[in-house]
């Protein structure tokens, strides 16, 4: 965890991130516990929890997990009620969970839309909501964790687009209204993201195979103005700059960070391909 | 003056006044124009605008009795709502699937049917402006008017790939009178009717069969900051 350094930048606050239990949301739970934050993670992976509790305990870390379906809003209202009758505020929110599901239009059914809305859509518009009902009292910044098909268009997202488009969306509308209340709301846009530098992760392989995984880990490369991929901890790092106070005057923004892709149109075509 | 003269249209929506707009500028331009719901439309057919089948039912109709399907016009319309943190999600859910799952069938199983023609077209939708700005008490309306336009760049890129000759386009539109209104700002000049309808004409001529994903705001100038 040296690569995790500890700040004092976001001491005092007390941050909800959901969709901690894997992934990106694990690595943010970790870069924000670190900088300082009084963090509740919350998801549905209770094994997930265990390894992100893993993490946090190596790095001499703290954060509280809460079982969470972020499409249920009985689960929001409970796990609003614990935060606040255990810290008696809430000064961050990062809605983090999401999930994808790509598919040409013609194979992309009404219920695969409606799986991809109800998580990314509903669930960070219940976040935002009850985020709103307890900052509104002294202000706060809200996350929302989107995707680069919110800015631009891509094969296979008619639906997925769609819904990520929303969560973007979603902040900026919530950074107009929560301008009388203090509060903030701002999106952030991953590129590519591999935890174990150009190695394919499992993921990839179990869906492309080990010579195709490897093949996508290349393009994303080569698609990449910087000429690597990102780490999740470099989301995390921006979206705690995003709770914090340094970034005071920051609302209603998409904050890409992607190694350059949104820069140009290389997401598609390839910057090789162009020598 | 356009001529679409050998083109077969269909708007989504036949009622409200761009709707209306758009149905009679294409038909004074010389397309054959099939509308979904009731009008004077050459065609007039009842869709259920939540079934996948009966979109898909449709496009056949117009294509049978029309000849062909050449222009897709898809008009979505917002309401505004109450602050963010007093929105019941029921009815957060209801005004944003109200706008994006007739949008998303209209133009995925619209592309479908202009396939089976094989002779390209044109899809063209029109969505309140609000998908490139926040609104104040308006977070479905912005949420899925921003889901259109991204669907519709999604769109676009999946006809290029194809090679389809099909092009996806949106014109934003700012406040319409008519229409359900939007909490636009009050210094924002209302837009007519017939702009709106002038600008889908454009999108659907040949002569824009370069430009796709791409979107036009005819907004009265809310969107130029």
């Amino acid at each position: 965890m040296s690569e995790m350094p500890k700040t004092d930048q976001l001491a005092g606050k007390v941050v909800l991130i959901t969709g901690g239990t894997s992934g990106l949301g694990r690595w943010t739970t970790l870069i924000t516990a670190a900088q300082g934050a009084t963090v509740i993670y919350s998801g549905r992976n209770a094994e997930g929890a265990a390894e992100t509790d893993r993490r946090l305990n190596e790095a001499g870390l703290k954060a509280e997990y809460l079982p969470h379906d972020v499409t249920k809003e009985d689960e929001w209202q409970s796990v609003m009620d614990n935060v606040l009758k255990r810290y008696g505020r809430l000064d961050g929110l990062v809605n983090n969970s999401g999930v994808s599901r790509l598919k040409p239009m013609d194979q992309l059914s009404l219920e695969d839309l409606e799986y991809l809305l109800s998580v990314n859509v509903d669930g960070m518009f219940l976040g935002t909501q009850y985020a709103f009902r307890v900052m509104k009292m002294r202000g706060g910044s809200i996350v929302n964790i989107s995707a680069l098909n919110a800015l631009r268009g891509s094969p296979n997202s008619t639906g997925y687009g769609m819904a990520k488009a929303g969560t973007t969306h979603l902040a900026r509308a919530a950074a107009i209204e929560g301008r009388k209340y203090g509060i903030r709301a701002n999106a952030v846009h991953p590129g590519v993201l591999f935890e174990d530098g150009d190695k394919a992760s499992p993921g990839a392989i179990a869906l492309f195979g080990e010579e195709g995984a490897q093949k996508f880990v290349q393009f994303n490369i080569d698609t990449t103005p910087l000429g690597r991929l990102g780490h999740p901890r470099d989301i995390g790092t921006a979206v705690a700059f995003l709770l914090s106070d340094a970034s005071r005057h920051v609302t209603g923004t998409a904050v890409s960070v992607d190694g350059g892709r949104m820069a140009g149109e290389y997401l598609h075509h390839g910057i090789k391909s162009q020598k | 003056m356009v001529n679409l003269a050998d083109k077969v249209a269909f708007v989504s929506v036949s009622d409200g006044p761009i709707s209306r707009a758009c149905v009679a500028s294409l038909k004074a331009a010389g397309a054959k124009v099939c509308a979904a719901g009731s009008g004077n439309a050459d065609l007039n057919l009842e869709v259920d605008k939540y079934d996948p089948a009966s979109w898909d039912t449709a496009f056949d109709v117009c294509s049978q009795k029309l000849g062909g399907l050449d222009v897709l016009v898809i008009p979505t319309a917002g309401p505004s709502s109450q602050p963010i943190e007093d929105v019941p999600l029921e009815d957060f859910v209801s005004a944003h699937r109200a706008m994006v799952v007739p949008a998303f069938l209209a133009q995925n199983r619209g592309i479908i049917a202009m396939r089976k023609t094989g002779n390209g077209g044109a899809v063209v939708h029109v969505i309140p402006a609000a998908a490139r700005s926040g609104l104040d008490s308006a977070v479905a309306a912005c949420t899925a008017s921003a889901g259109i336009l991204f669907s519709s760049k999604s769109a676009s890129l999946e006809c290029a790939k194809e090679k389809d000759g099909i092009v996806v386009n949106a014109v934003l539109v700012g406040p319409v009178a008519g229409e359900p209104q939007l909490p636009y700002p009050k210094d924002v000049a209302a837009v007519p009717p017939q702009a709106v309808a002038d600008a889908v004409l454009f999108y659907a001529t040949d002569g824009a069969v370069y430009m796709s994903g791409m979107d036009l705001p005819v907004d009265g100038g809310f969107l130029a900051g």
